[in-house]
């Protein structure tokens, strides 16, 4: 300012002059503060009055004060502009520095809801056609699939053929449609394991009203509905209990007068040879008949087990010979391990379930042997048994257990539930699984004995 | 339920005068082939439909009483007890439907009979109360 001050007093420039104030009060417009100019327009004031009286001699006094006061003006006037624009930068950028601090304080919000959402709950987003494009670490725990299998896939994966096409295509009708749908629905893990999930599927939708993006947001409801299943299992067992009850005696006692009655005729001298025969076979089939009446009661309505201390080698001895036995023939190899820890169970209850998993792996149609593994696992007894024959078709292994379901043409259906019935009554537990290489496997878990 | 023969063999029936049995079953083929079976063992066996039937037509009480468990409805207890006053010295079996609940704690002389049973068996059985004496029959249920 000062050069610019002592080419102003020196040389008569005339009207040129303001330009050389402006040039500093113009330099403000790359930084500083919005009010600085206003200071430099000051202090060329000063300096043009200043000029004013410095002048030499030579000059005229008064069309140089006109002069200067014009050349003040000018100052002045792009001070205030520079200043204004200062001004207006600043409070932009200050604007603009409030909207990020709330951009990053909301982003950190929903991050941090993200964060509690994952925690909670499984969540999974899809795109429009149902593709996987997020699974949260939940969602790979329950289901067991990795995130890279998940991602790309369609729901389909975790399918487990439980629900019907309508229940998927009325879902799918809901969220296409922009609703958000709710229910429960049972999946399949990888190993083949069910969960039940409470489901609800909120739809974003894109400009134009379509869906983008599925959000679905779940919980593990498998607790729930095994405690609901038992519940209902058990009131409809009580009341199949008395039911078969009622009817097994309404049938058992006509049964014993038809049976003793036939008895009676056979040994009467006057029949003959082949009436015999045909009487023979009567009572026989009187007493399948009372098996089978014996069947559903052992099932609807079984006695409470007596829990006890038992070699679990000799109870698996007796079944496998009492399995071959009545298997006949057909029945390959039973290979019974040479050891067995002892279990806690009802020495009778747990004969029978052996015998009748046994007879199962007999009549399997293998003519390989059927081996008999046990292992302890967490006061657990595990004991399995695995056939080489056509195992099971049945996409849910949990089906065979339910009673009268049944794949043979003879026999009441009640074989398996019978199993599960009396399994659960000691506290155990029962699965069916496919055998690798083919043939089924049957787990039967039941509580170890602790103490010596 | 192998009826133990410890106490003795039984030598009465087919040679000397005949045990005498009274069948009290509502069932009417339970009772005749439960007779028609005990007489061709050698047994004499009669029918009653009720209890009261039986108690009318007895000159003499019978060796034993084969009676259904819930004969006509009956509370158990209360038909040991009709039984007992009616023929204090016969030997009780009772016949009861297989499964079926026999609420007798305290009557540990009585021998249960469960339905459908075998004829032979229940001959064995009767043989087997007929020789022992009262307090070596246990229940079997």
């Amino acid at each position: 300012m000062g050069l610019i001050f002592w080419a102003d007093a020196m040389t008569p420039m005339g009207v040129a002059v303001p330009v050389l104030y402006v040039a500093p009060v113009l330099l403000f417009m790359l930084g500083g503060w919005y009010w600085e100019p206003l200071v430099v327009a000051a202090g060329a004031t000063v300096l043009i009055v200043a000029g004013t009286y410095l002048k030499p001699a030579g000059e005229l006094a008064s069309p140089g004060l006109v002069n200067r006061v014009l050349e003040t003006l000018v100052v002045w006037i792009s001070a205030g502009i520079v200043s204004r624009y200062r001004w207006t930068l600043v409070r932009w950028a200050a604007q603009h520095e409030v909207d990020r601090a709330a951009r990053e304080r909301s982003m950190q919000r929903l991050e941090e809801i993200r964060q509690a959402l994952d925690q909670a709950a499984i969540v999974a987003a899809t795109d429009q056609r149902g593709v996987i494009t997020y699974a949260n670490d939940k969602f790979c725990e329950i289901s067991q699939y990795s995130r890279e299998e998940l991602l790309g896939q369609t729901h389909r994966i975790i399918n487990s053929g439980y629900h019907s096409k309508d229940f998927f295509r009325q879902l799918w009708t809901t969220i296409a449609g922009g609703e958000v749908w709710r229910g429960e629905i049972r999946n399949r893990a990888k190993n083949g394991t069910f969960y039940w999930v409470d489901t609800t599927i909120v739809p974003f939708l894109d400009a134009s009203g379509k869906p983008r993006q599925y959000l679905a947001i779940r919980s593990d409801i498998t607790q729930r509905k095994r405690a609901e299943a038992k519940l209902a299992e058990q009131s409809a067992l009580a009341q199949l209990g008395q039911l078969a009850a009622v009817v097994a005696h309404e049938v058992r006692n006509p049964l014993a007068g038809v049976r003793g009655t036939l008895q009676v005729l056979r040994s009467r001298a006057a029949s003959s040879e082949s009436d015999r025969s045909v009487m023979d076979a009567m009572i026989a089939r009187l007493d399948v008949l009372n098996n089978k009446v014996e069947d559903i009661l052992r099932f609807a309505r079984p006695r409470s087990p007596v829990l006890e201390r038992i070699d679990l080698k000799s109870v698996l001895v007796d079944a496998a010979h009492s399995a071959m036995a009545s298997a006949g023939p057909s029945c390959p190899r039973i290979d019974v391990p040479s050891n067995a820890p002892p279990i806690v169970g009802d020495r009778e209850m747990v004969r029978d379930v052996l015998l009748n998993v046994l007879l199962n792996a007999c009549q399997s149609g293998t003519s390989e042997p059927i081996e008999v593994w046990v292992t302890e696992n967490a006061g657990m007894t595990v004991v399995e048994i695995a056939d080489r024959g056509a195992g099971f078709a049945e996409q849910d292994p949990e089906r065979l257990f339910e009673a009268f379901h049944t794949t043979k043409k003879s026999g009441t259906g009640l074989g398996l539930a019978i199993v599960r019935r009396l399994v659960l009554l000691q506290g155990g537990e029962v699965s069916l699984l496919s055998r690798e290489g083919g043939g089924a496997i049957a787990r039967i878990t039941l509580p170890s004995a602790t103490t010596p | 339920m192998n009826p133990t023969s410890s106490c003795g063999k039984f030598r009465g029936g087919r040679t000397e005068i005949p045990a005498s049995i009274v069948v009290i079953d509502d069932e009417p083929l339970v009772r005749w082939s439960l007779v028609a079976g005990l007489r061709q063992a050698g047994f004499d066996a009669v029918p009653a439909a009720t209890f009261e039937e039986s108690s009318a037509r007895g000159q003499r009480a019978p060796d034993i009483v084969l009676v259904d468990v819930r004969l006509g409805g009956r509370d158990p207890v209360n038909l040991m007890e009709q039984i007992r006053s009616f023929a204090p010295g016969s030997r009780i079996l009772l016949l009861a439907v297989e499964g079926q609940d026999v609420p007798l704690s305290g009557w540990s002389d009585v021998d249960v009979i469960r339905k459908p049973f075998d004829l032979a068996a229940v001959v064995r059985r009767v043989e087997h109360a007929l020789a022992c004496p009262p307090h070596d029959v246990k229940m079997a249920v």
